[in-house]
Formats: C-alpha cells, structure tokens, sequence
C-alpha cells in the first residue's frame, strides 16, 4: 500500500534495535545518505550506544510529528516544541549531554546539535566562577598552582 | 569512564563556548589550559560568526603623559554574574612603545598602532591587535615616517595624515583587505606646510581633513575640493563618530549633536541631559558606533583645594532613536567604569566598539 508508512531499523552499537519511520531517519542528514545509498531493512550504527540512540531517536520522533502538525493548524506547536526540548534536556545529566553532542554531530542533526551544546553553554554561563564550572563540568584542572596564580593575577578584576 | 566534556574534540567545544557571552570568558580560561587556548583561538570567533553570537566590545585608549607607555588599550568588562562594568588593560606589545603620539584606528576586528616616535626616531612601524585573541603583530609599514599622524577610517581603508609637509607624501592610505599602503597627493601645497595638527572624519563615502589653522578639505573618488559649511561647523578640538550614516559630534559635558543631512543642520541629541550636572568645568567626552548605539565615554576630575585626588571614567551605553526631525537617545546604563589617583592619566583619547 503506498500510503503505508515506510519502516527502517536501526541498530546500536551494543545491538539494541529501534523501529523508526523513515521520516524519522529523515531527521539526520548521515542516517538519509545512509538510508537512500543502501536500501537494506537494518542499519548498524556502529558510534553510537543504544542508551544514546534512544534519546535520538525519541528527538527524532518528536520534532518530525511536530512538523507534520504545524502544517495542518496548531500555532501554538513551535511553544510546545520548545517545552518539550526543556523537558528533555532538564532530564538529562551533563555525560549524556556530551554523549549526545557527539552522536548529534555524527549523524549530522543540526537541531539536536544545537539544543545541546545551549545546554552545556547555559550550564557554564550559570556558574558563579572557575571552580564551580570544575566541579559541574568534572573537571580536573591541569594548572600548576603557580601557572593558576598568573592566570588569576591576569583575571583578578572578575573577582570581587 | 564517564564522558568528560574535555573529551569532545575542538570543533563540539567551540561549538559550546561561542554560546557563552564573552563576559564570562576570563573565568572560562582558568578552568583548564585546554580552555585557555580554545578562548583566544580565531576557529571560536568564527563559530561565533557562523551562529549569530557575536558581542559588540568596547576598546579605550587612554593618554598618560611623561611615562614610558603614553598610550594604554583597555577593554571594558563586566564582572559575571554582576551589573558592575570595569575597564580592564589589555597587554601592550612587546616592542618598544612609540612614545609619541601615534595614531589609532579601528577597522573589524583589528585596532592599528600607526607610526608615533621610536627610540627618538619617527616611525613607518604599524602593530595590529587582534581583538579576539588580544594578540600584536606588525601590519605593512608606511611609506614614510610619521611621529604624530592623524587618522580616520573609511571603507576599509585607513587614511593617515600629517607629520610630512611634501603634498606628494603628505597624505597616505592603508587598504586593510590587500595590505597595501599608497599615497594619497595631497590638495594644496599650504594646507600640506602649514599643519602640525589635522582632524580626520570618513563620512558618506567621503574623507574631510582640516588643518588646526586652515581649510577644511573633502576628498572624494580621487579628487580634492572645499569641503560643505557643515563640516566646517565642528569645532577643531571636537570628537566626532558614525553610527549608521549619522555623523555626530561631542561637546563637553556629553552634550551631543547629529548632523541632519536632509536639512542640512546640526542638531542637539535629546533624552540625556542629566547625565552630567552642566558646571563650569569642562568634561570631556568621546563617543564612537557600538553596534548601532552610541557608547560615550567622560571623564570628571576630583580636585580639591587644586590638588588633584582622583580621576574618575564615566561610561554610557545609548539608545539613539530618529522621532520626526528629532533624534532622542535614551541612557540604556551608565556607570563609573575606571577610576584612578594617578594625575598623569590625563585624557581619553579613543573609543571604538568591535565586534566579536
């Protein structure tokens, strides 16, 4: 039938599976190449873990119904887009952030790309100074305190 | 292993950072040596660019006389996660400094040192400072020397004057896309002799030049000729900016007037009025285009009993707004932004606005 939606299977790294339409895979510039160069029911995405292909996958699924909707009527889609996207970043610690970061920027998804690296940006943004950024990021400094202290020197009208 | 942000590679962490205002970026580089170098790189300011992040910054030179470093760069910042803005210095080359008068010129993301007396010697030498890394380089020389040129910007291009009294070698012009300098004749013999001091003003596809005690000339397409009574109305010692095709001009005490090309008048900028209390003693203020704003900056001597305690750097960022024949300008801030008991600190000699 044609008007059958067309469904294409992805599997992560650690052989988890994910169902998808295809317009869902449409989402991710890597995933249309993939799909439109090799025909196959199943790809294996080999960079990315099925806890992360998840989260993808439910971005994906997401903003491709939203899109469909907005055609047809709802004004208010665009809002609720953007309270879902707070409710789904809200949700999430900082290592899967990163994880998604990477993943985004390999399955080419310029949205979700986005939408984390903001977080990471607000994150940074909401710290009051340097060791607090270090302690939310995980960071271990790698100064010498005598390399920390010239740095500081250079900063020091920052502080109060 | 967790997934440390480190982790990721440059492009994903400029992608991050370039989100984050530049206020917070002197805090960012003492997290991890990593970061530092991130910060001050050209790929974040393009990523900045690409993603519509940019800031306008604002840049102040300040004069001190007697001293071995005459001219000091200062950017102004704010404290995260604080309403309080503050000028902070920004590194001087390592070279020698001129330690006379050289000229400054912004152009992009770029601020040139121009000429100035080195070692007792008047100088060809131009450094450059890149704004985003706050790094110096030296740029194309000048032709000829000049110890106390004068300068204005126009479409690029940096045109420098005076300190040469041949009319062949009198004016000279930095094209800051090729790099190249080329001479500029000049548009008469006297004006080229009789000036010690010129003032410089790029405006409407045009360069005026007028000599401390002389004419005021236009220079347009190749050509010298008189230059139209309004340009002639800005007093020698005024500063003057652009901001979009405006051109203004400050007198003291941050009473500023906008040039109205379509009636040809000059008219006094309303809506800050306030900002200084009008007294006998001269304030002196400069203003220069942030962002389409206008950015003022005046300074208020503290003396009593004529001893001289304090110097204080008032900074205003303005809304400029045309109302019909009037145009209103409405204080978005207004601060102390540098204070000093150091009695040399004599002047604000510029300000400019890069964006970043």
């Amino acid at each position: 039938m044609e008007n059958e939606k067309k469904m294409i299977t992805l599997k992560s790294s650690d052989d988890v599976t994910f169902e998808v339409e295809e317009a869902v895979v449409l989402e991710s510039q890597f995933l249309s190449h993939l799909v439109q160069d090799c025909p196959a029911p199943e790809h294996k995405i080999k960079e990315v873990t099925g806890k992360i292909l998840s989260k993808v996958v439910e971005y994906c699924e997401k903003h491709v119904v939203v899109v469909v909707d907005g055609g047809d009527s709802s004004s208010s889609s665009g809002d609720d887009l953007k309270k879902w996207d707070d409710k789904f970043i809200k949700e999430m610690d900082l290592s899967t952030v990163y994880d998604l970061i990477a993943a985004a920027n390999y399955l080419n998804i310029q949205a979700l790309l986005d939408l984390m690296c903001q977080r990471v940006a607000d994150v940074i943004t909401a710290c009051k100074d340097h060791k607090e950024i270090r302690e939310t990021l995980g960071i271990v400094s790698d100064y010498t305190a005598e390399e920390e202290a010239e740095v500081l020197k250079e900063n020091e009208w920052a502080f109060d | 292993m967790t997934f440390n942000i480190l982790m990721l590679p440059d492009d994903l962490l400029y992608n991050c950072l370039a989100r984050v205002s530049r206020l917070h970026y002197p805090i960012i580089s003492l997290v991890a040596k990593r970061f530092r170098t991130l910060l001050t790189s050209s790929e974040l300011y393009q990523t900045r660019t690409f993603t519509g992040r940019t800031e306008s910054c604002i840049y102040v030179c300040l004069s001190v006389s007697h001293d071995s470093e005459p001219l000091r760069l200062f950017t102004l910042c704010q404290r995260p996660n604080s309403t309080r803005k503050l000028l902070v210095p920004v590194s001087s080359p390592h070279y020698s400094h001129p330690k006379f008068w050289p000229a400054v010129a912004h152009v992009g993301t770029n601020v040139y040192v121009i000429g100035g007396l080195i070692n007792e010697i008047a100088s060809t030498r131009v450094m450059v400072m890149d704004c985003r890394s706050h790094t110096w380089s030296e740029a194309p020389s000048m032709l000829v020397p000049r110890q106390s040129p004068f300068v204005c910007v126009l479409d690029g291009k940096i045109y420098v004057v005076g300190s040469q009294y041949d009319k062949a070698t009198w004016m000279e012009a930095f094209d800051t896309k090729t790099g190249n300098w080329e001479f500029v004749s000049g548009p008469s013999e006297e004006i080229c002799k009789i000036g010690t001091r010129y003032r410089c003003i790029g405006y409407g596809g045009k360069v005026y030049v007028t000599a401390e005690t002389g004419n005021t000339y236009e220079w347009h397409r190749g050509r010298w000729r008189g230059a139209p009574l309004f340009i002639h109305r800005i007093n020698f010692n005024v500063p003057v900016c652009v901001i979009d095709n405006v051109l203004y001009r400050c007198h003291h005490s941050c009473m500023i007037d906008w040039y109205d090309s379509q009636e040809n008048v000059w008219g006094r900028v309303k809506g800050f009025e306030g900002l200084v209390k009008l007294t006998s003693a001269y304030v002196y203020t400069i203003a220069a285009n942030h962002g389409g704003k206008m950015v003022i900056l005046w300074e208020k001597k503290v003396v009593v009993n004529r001893v001289h305690l304090e110097t204080k750097i008032w900074c205003a960022e303005i809304t400029l707004e045309r109302r019909g024949k009037e145009m209103w300008g409405t204080p978005d801030w207004f601060q102390v932004v540098f204070s000093t008991t150091n009695e040399r600190f004599n002047l604000l000699s510029h300000v400019f606005s890069a964006i970043l």
